[in-house]
């Protein structure tokens, strides 16, 4: 079973048996601790390295339910589901804002500086991932207003500058989190926030 | 003479005009299904009752999407939803002219009604999604629990999914089954009987085997007379026996059908006939293993013969999947259900002790004495090791390590 799920390229098995396995492998894991202590490594790097998109969409939906099951296990694989949410395929970025919206929206995982990343999708010109994305930040602000507060200056040193956003994009979603801005008084504090990370700018 | 055709003329083109403009509007009236304003919504179900017995083109479409409101909190959208379905479904006033011109029996008139009504019904869900078919189901149990639907419409059921009635349709047939499956939500009694029960067997399992949409389907049916017993009640789970007839059938379709790859339904099939082996059998390990053996024998039979080459990887895919199902159905079977069977047992101990208890205090012996009888039966909980604290952690414990280490690492099966 391992074996045919890190054939990652497609070399000795079909893509039909590599795509059931994959699931089964998954499965199994939910199953069993001890399965998942010594697979999660494979897991993980299907989502990386595999070329089918099927694949990897379904590896992403299997590690989001492994942390709800597992969590201390997976833990530390949470920085490569966030990057799933750059992948090229459209199912994959899909399936990865779901997976993310709903466990951060449970408290399951924090993101910490990884928000920018669905940040970043909020001004994606497919609409059905931008406003799932929207609608996540929209649940958040609800939730505890004080999250975006906490969250907006990693977005904005992240997304800003030559490796972040265009600028017309990167306006429009600066734009619509503002809007969900409520109390005045921890503007001041962001403010504060915004002005000490100046001093680390070129 | 021309004079009057022309007038006719204008009448039907203004008459299309007319249907034609109501049709337009059909998608912005089903935005307001989904506004605030209840009394909004409660217009535009009427709006769409209306339009639908008028046969409108797409007020078809409303009617689906009016179908997720089922779950709305609003007692009054609620009960209009629910008159509008059955005036629209229940109580045809079409059908009842269709009627009047047979002049049957009264019994006979009885049952052309619920026969017409029925067939709107299954024309309606067999265009459902996904979705829909949930909103549908909710619906469906609220009508049966409203007592709109009579015996007699169960029997037309009956009939049309064994189509026994003339010319139905293997799609009508299923529709049948889809509609009986979610009265059976409502009312589990209604497929757990035996004459219902061999019925299903026989004619989903045995004479339309290949059809592996419908089984699937009849196995979504049969998960519906199962459901977890609150722990007060002491119910018992519903289970059968291992060596029903229903899995030994169940057991030779997939192990006949995993080498033939040309059906796109397998998976579905697949995976709600482990679910039924899981949920309803008493034991259903040995089926499961007797399973697991018998497809991995006739893989590699059909491998070694030499026509077949190329089907044997997507056999192969089957096989892994359904080693996947298994595992999941394994863990629901021991984290869900054997769990609750024993905190079941455990309640029910716990109460004969009690009973006793209270019976020995009762007779009035003297406080000393009781006191002995009460630290005797301590003393048994203690060597039974079911003491009332710790009930629950070494069973757990159990199922954990199960879970974690004997399913996949053991060396019985696999």
């Amino acid at each position: 079973m391992e074996s045919i799920a890190s054939d990652y390229f497609g070399d000795k098995y079909s893509l039909r048996v590599r795509r059931s396995a994959c699931l089964t492998m998954a499965k199994f894991m939910t199953l069993s601790m001890k399965y998942t202590r010594k697979n999660r490594v494979i897991l993980a790097d299907v989502l990386e390295k595999s070329k089918d998109c099927t694949i990897r969409s379904n590896a992403i939906i299997s590690f989001g339910d492994l942390l709800l099951r597992f969590p201390n296990e997976i833990e530390h694989y949470t920085g490569k589901i966030f990057s799933c949410l750059e992948d090229k395929d459209f199912q994959v970025k899909s399936n990865s804002l779901k997976v993310l919206s709903r466990l951060v929206l449970a408290d399951m995982i924090k993101p910490k500086g990884h928000i920018s990343k669905i940040a970043a999708l909020v001004t994606d010109p497919e609409s059905s991932i931008s406003s799932p994305a929207r609608l996540f930040f929209v649940e958040l602000g609800k939730k505890n207003n004080a999250y975006i507060y906490n969250f907006l200056p990693d977005i904005i040193s992240n997304l800003s500058g030559s490796k972040g956003l265009p600028e017309n994009r990167f306006q429009e979603m600066i734009t619509f989190l503002f809007e969900l801005l409520e109390k005045s008084r921890n503007t001041e504090s962001l403010v504060t926030k915004l002005c000490s990370r100046f001093n680390n700018t070129k | 003479m021309f004079l009057q055709y022309d007038d006719l003329f204008k009448r039907f083109h203004s008459a299309l005009e007319f249907h034609e403009s109501i049709s337009i509007s059909v998608p912005k009236i089903s935005i307001l299904l989904n506004s605030r304003n209840s009394t909004d919504v409660q217009e535009a179900i009427s709006f769409f009752k209306y339009a639908f017995r008028m046969e409108i083109e797409n007020a078809i479409v409303g009617i689906q999407k009016m179908l997720k409101l089922i779950f709305t909190k609003e007692k009054a959208v609620k009960e209009a939803l629910l008159e509008a379905f059955v005036e629209i479904y229940l109580k045809d006033s079409k059908s009842e002219t269709e009627v009047d011109d047979n002049e049957d029996a009264p019994g006979n008139h009885k049952k052309s009604l619920a026969a017409i009504e029925i067939r709107n019904l299954s024309n309606m869900i067999l265009k459902l999604n996904q979705g829909e078919l949930i909103c549908a189901e909710t619906l469906i149990q609220q009508l049966y629990e409203a007592k709109k639907f009579d015996q007699i419409h169960l029997r037309v059921l009956w009939e049309r999914y064994a189509m026994k009635l003339a010319n139905t349709s293997p799609e009508e047939s299923r529709a049948a089954l889809i509609i009986i499956g979610m009265i059976a939500s409502a009312e589990p009694t209604l497929v757990r009987n035996d004459t219902n029960m061999n019925n299903i067997i026989t004619v989903s399992l045995e004479e339309r085997k290949d059809d592996y949409r419908l089984v699937a389907d009849t196995c979504n049916v049969l998960l519906k007379t199962f459901k977890i017993p609150a722990t007060e009640s002491m119910e018992q789970f519903y289970k059968l026996q291992p060596d029903n007839v229903l899995f030994q059938k169940l057991k030779n379709i997939l192990t006949n059908s995993i080498t033939n790859t040309s059906n796109s339904y397998w998976y579905l099939m697949a995976s709600s006939i482990i679910k039924v082996i899981y949920y309803l059998s008493e034991k259903p390990d040995y089926t499961i293993a007797e399973i697991i053996h018998k497809c991995h024998d006739n893989i590699t039979k059909s491998a070694k013969d030499p026509e077949n080459k190329t089907v044997s990887d997507v056999s192969v895919g089957y096989f892994i999947f359904l080693l996947g199902e298994i595992a999941v159905c394994l863990l629901n079977h021991l984290d869900l259900h054997v769990m609750k069977e024993i905190k079941i047992r455990q309640f029910i101990k716990e109460k004969d002790l009690n009973s006793k208890k209270q019976a020995k205090s009762t007779k009035g012996k003297r406080k000393s004495s009781s006191k002995s009888d009460k630290s005797m039966v301590s003393n048994e909980d203690d060597d039974d090791g079911l003491g009332p604290n710790n009930n629950e952690d070494p069973y757990q414990e159990q199922i954990s390590k199960i879970c974690n280490e004997e399913v996949l690492f053991g060396s019985y099966l696999i």
